[in-house]
């Protein structure tokens, strides 16, 4: 088990430099001149002194390799300082990555509560009408666009409820008091800035999960184990529980695994919509406005994530089926 | 059934949520049938008299419509400050050497702020600035010449790098600045004991009295200035926060997410239109990334205030009483190239011409703005000291007019071989616009055009040699001179620069030169009008479309919000209703 560790984390060392890179070199690759940009290009053309002027403040005119060492050490020791605002990057990722960590925590949590529960439930009462509303309920989040759900509620919970003086209003935007007790339970005046954001993210997931789970129960249901299980006489709650889903689990483990790189990372739309300071939406808007230290740093947190979660996931695979860690222990 | 059932239902949630999203978003097109014959141009119904009325002192700005676009914010340090939402910020908290009063919209009249006596000499090559004793910075330091000397050489240094630098090159040793070959301008002379400022410039310039109302001139304290040295400005405390302004610095959080935070400086000593202390106790500017955000958290009653997204006007108008819809400032127009082979030179003038008589304005102001806003009769608009009303002979929507000169280039020889282009950046709202334009150029004249999109580096690319034949461009001046849209757009030393249609005509040169170095105001003004008209009469070298209005809507519980023509809200004017 060590050395699997151990070698896994070796190939996130490899992919780390990989993404860097990449990153690197699409920045550079990319049509505009970044100074260009930087100096106010988007809306005049700037004077060439003011271009150059930029150049050498950014540390542009440097060569490529130079500045490719620089930037891999800075984003290495998180020592880098953004071309926007000159925030230094670990300031960033400070405010940013718990920001993220927290909203992906509770969309976890909703996805894998409410995901897994209507998919038992669905599996449990197949045909009926429990498994055809959770069914439909699926479809419909996963159809709708995260924006526009997102949009949708807070005209009802922010719009509509100010306009008719309603108890259910909340706020539309912004992280909010930023108040958490052990990192991750929000007050109560923190609870109202979370819930919509949290909801909107896992909203597709919920659905996936909630579908993932009533097939793969199907499947673990007619297999020859569970049917063991039941003619030995064990209640049907047992014969769920001990057999049926922790088999029916493993391709959701796997799927909440990779999301959880996903919420963190990626969640571009809902923490644009509702202004919440998470990475995603900062390595988006630092793309777009050539803020290299920043999109180079963030993407390597994000990377070190999506590797430690694919690490976590394979740990678990282990934990819920016995056979993989025998299988190891050869 | 049950599955059809389910996928119907479905199908209208989605159908209902597209539906909703897509509200205050339409840009239709044209199929480019305009009306019958000439439309006679609009008076400028953009100048107003601004009024103020009295509004108590306290209370608080929760502000949701400057930072509206998180991804632009870098600074309001005053030396690099770049976008007009951070500039609301500057403004409230530095004064500068003079400052333009728009109580007349259209006649702007500029006034000594910071300065008590502005001189210069006869053509305009120095100038010199009595600095007046009793103003403070925000900590309690003086206002001294030797502050602007300073800001002057840090705001201007190479190391610095702000994106305005270039302005530092109207004095004399500023171009050395700029490029580092200096690390001060030792003929700008700063005497604190007689509290005088003496500005030599590189070139005559008679406006230079309005320039210094722009930010960078402004002066920045002593703590600020040992603090910060020529280090790049950053945002918040990264860049100088120790203004002589109406409000004066409390916090900022990041530039990307959370709020600015300014409060009333109580050693602010008054503006040029006679306040002496700021209303308002604090204005909260809260930072969210789009300006739809904002406005529904101004719609949830969560802010005072937004900026109205793109297509939302009519609804913001309708639903609110409250919204800045005064003339900006702003002029939204097309180039032609000037020297292109198709459409520029003395030979296809009158096609030039009959373009743009063949373009209903109108008609672009009421499909992609919603009819808000203003039919230009120039390019300069109004709020522009000289400014003048009818200029342009051809900004009008003249369709027989212009059958009428296109059927005489024709006949003179005139052949399009090919479709015209139309270039226009892409994401920037103007696909509805060209369009419209495509639509009437055809209908109106026969004329086949074929529509540019750039999506990457626009201005770099369409300013090259050859690269403009009909191509989009726009302005929001930076400080309000006549020059800032007659040199800067049109004149040859902004070739390479802003002028996109590399627009070169020696009599207009001539017109500008005399103009830049001629002290009398009205005499000055009557200069670039010939200039203009020249440009849009006798050479036809740009399509005025419209100009800029304000774009915000505010709740009754403020008092005096109001854009003027430059866009800054005059903070110290605002109040909140008890």
């Amino acid at each position: 088990m060590g050395i699997f560790v151990l070698r896994r984390l070796w190939q996130l060392v490899v992919v780390l430099l990989g993404g860097f890179t990449i990153m690197f070199v699409l920045f550079f690759a990319l049509p505009d001149d970044p100074a260009v940009i930087l100096a106010g290009g988007g809306t005049r053309v700037p004077p060439p002194q003011v271009i150059e002027n930029t150049r050498v403040r950014f540390g542009l005119d440097k060569p490529l390799y130079e500045q490719y060492l620089t930037r891999l050490v800075d984003a290495v020791t998180l020592r880098g300082t953004s071309f926007k605002g000159e925030v230094p990057v670990r300031d960033t990722v400070k405010e940013r990555l718990p920001a993220s960590l927290r909203l992906a925590f509770w969309a976890v949590a909703i996805e894998t509560v409410v995901g897994i529960s209507g998919g038992v439930l669905s599996a449990r009462r197949r045909n009926s009408f429990s498994d055809w509303l959770t069914t439909t309920a699926a479809v419909v989040l996963s159809a709708i666009p995260v924006f526009v759900l997102a949009y949708l509620l807070k005209q009802l919970t922010g719009v509509y409820a100010f306009e008719h003086d309603s108890w259910f209003q909340l706020p539309t935007s912004t992280i909010g008091p930023n108040e958490w007790y052990l990192g991750v339970i929000p007050s109560l005046d923190q609870l109202r800035y979370l819930v919509q954001p949290a909801f909107v993210l896992a909203s597709v997931s919920t659905a996936v999960i909630a579908r993932l789970t009533r097939t793969t129960m199907l499947e673990a249901a007619g297999s020859d184990h569970v049917r063991t299980a039941r003619a030995k006489g064990l209640k049907e709650g047992q014969v769920v529980r001990r057999h049926t889903l922790r088999n029916a689990l493993i391709p959701v483990v796997t799927y909440i695994g990779i999301d959880v790189g996903t919420l963190i990372g990626s969640a571009i739309l809902t923490e644009t919509v509702f202004s919440w300071p998470g990475l995603g939406s900062k390595i988006a808007s630092a793309a777009g406005n050539r803020d290299l230290p920043v999109m180079l740093t963030l993407s390597m947190v994000v990377i070190l994530i999506y590797g430690i979660m694919s690490l976590v996931v394979d740990l678990l695979y282990a934990w819920l089926d016995p056979r993989i860690r025998l299988e190891d222990a050869k | 059934m049950k599955r059809t059932r389910s996928m119907s239902i479905a199908s209208l949630a989605v159908g209902f949520a597209l539906v909703a999203t897509s509200c205050g978003d339409s840009k239709t097109t044209s199929s480019g049938t305009g009306g019958g014959g000439a439309t006679t141009p609009a008076e400028p119904s953009s100048c107003t008299t601004l009024k103020y009325d009295d509004a108590p002192t306290g209370g608080a700005v929760n502000d949701f419509a400057q930072l509206s676009s998180a991804g632009d914010n870098t600074t309001f340090d005053p030396g690099a400050v770049q976008t007009l939402d951070e500039s609301q910020i500057t403004y409230a908290m530095f004064n500068g050497l003079t400052q333009f009063d728009f109580t007349d919209t259209c006649k702007p009249v500029l006034k000594p702020l910071v300065a008590e006596k502005v001189e210069s000499n006869s053509d305009a090559t120095e100038w010199t600035f009595t600095i007046r004793k009793d103003l403070v910075f925000a900590d309690g330091s003086s206002v001294k010449p030797s502050n602007f000397k300073r800001e002057w050489e840090r705001a201007g240094s190479a190391e610095f790098a702000s994106p305005y630098g270039y302005l530092i090159a109207y004095l004399k040793g500023g171009a050395a600045l700029q490029t580092g070959d200096t690390k001060d301008l030792p003929d700008l002379l700063a005497d604190d004991t007689a509290m005088t400022l003496t500005v030599p410039l590189s070139a005559p310039n008679a406006d230079f009295d309005a320039i210094v109302s722009h930010s960078f001139f402004m002066p920045v304290a002593d703590a600020d200035l040992a603090r910060l040295g020529t280090t790049p400005a950053g945002w918040g405390d990264k860049g100088a926060t120790i203004g002589n302004g109406a409000f004066k610095f409390v916090s900022a959080d990041a530039p990307d997410s959370g709020k600015v935070v300014i409060e009333r400086n109580d050693k602010w000593t008054g503006n040029v239109t006679g306040d002496t202390k700021a209303k308002l106790d604090k204005i909260t500017f809260n930072i969210t990334a789009d300006t739809k955000t904002s406005y529904q958290a101004f719609e949830s009653g969560e802010g005072d205030n937004a900026t109205i997204p793109s297509g939302k006007t009519k609804d913001a108008t309708s639903k609110y009483n409250n919204t800045t819809k005064s003339a900006q400032i702003g002029s939204y127009f097309f180039d032609f190239g000037f020297a292109d082979p198709v459409v520029g030179g003395d030979k296809n003038l009158k096609l030039r011409q009959a373009i743009s008589l063949a373009i209903d304005r109108d008609e672009i102001n009421n499909k992609v703005y919603d009819g808000v806003r203003n039919i230009p009769t120039g390019i300069t608009p109004p709020g522009i000291p000289g400014f003048k009303a009818d200029l342009c002979k051809y900004c009008k929507f003249d369709k027989t007019e212009a059958k009428k000169l296109y059927d005489e280039w024709t006949a003179a020889g005139g052949k399009l071989d090919a479709p015209l282009k139309l270039s226009f950046n892409s994401g920037g709202g103007h696909e509805g616009v060209v369009q419209i334009i495509q639509a009437n150029l055809k209908a109106n004249l026969g004329i086949e055009t074929e529509l540019n999109s750039i999506e990457k580096g626009y201005f770099r690319e369409i300013a090259k040699e050859g690269a403009c034949q009909i191509c989009r461009s726009g302005w929001f001046a930076d400080y309000p001179t006549y020059g800032n849209f007659m040199v800067d757009l049109f004149g040859k030393v902004s070739i390479d620069g802003n002028n996109l249609g590399r627009h070169n005509d020696p009599a207009f040169e001539d017109l500008i030169a005399k103009a830049q170095s001629t002290v009398d105001k009205t005499k000055r003004g009557e200069l670039y009008n010939d200039a203009e008209s020249k440009l849009l009469n006798d050479t036809t070298s740009a399509i005025p479309l419209n100009w800029y209005v304000g774009d915000q809507v505010y709740n009754d519980s403020l008092i005096n919000y109001i854009q003027p023509p430059l866009g800054i809200i005059a903070w110290e004017k605002v109040g909140k209703k008890k």
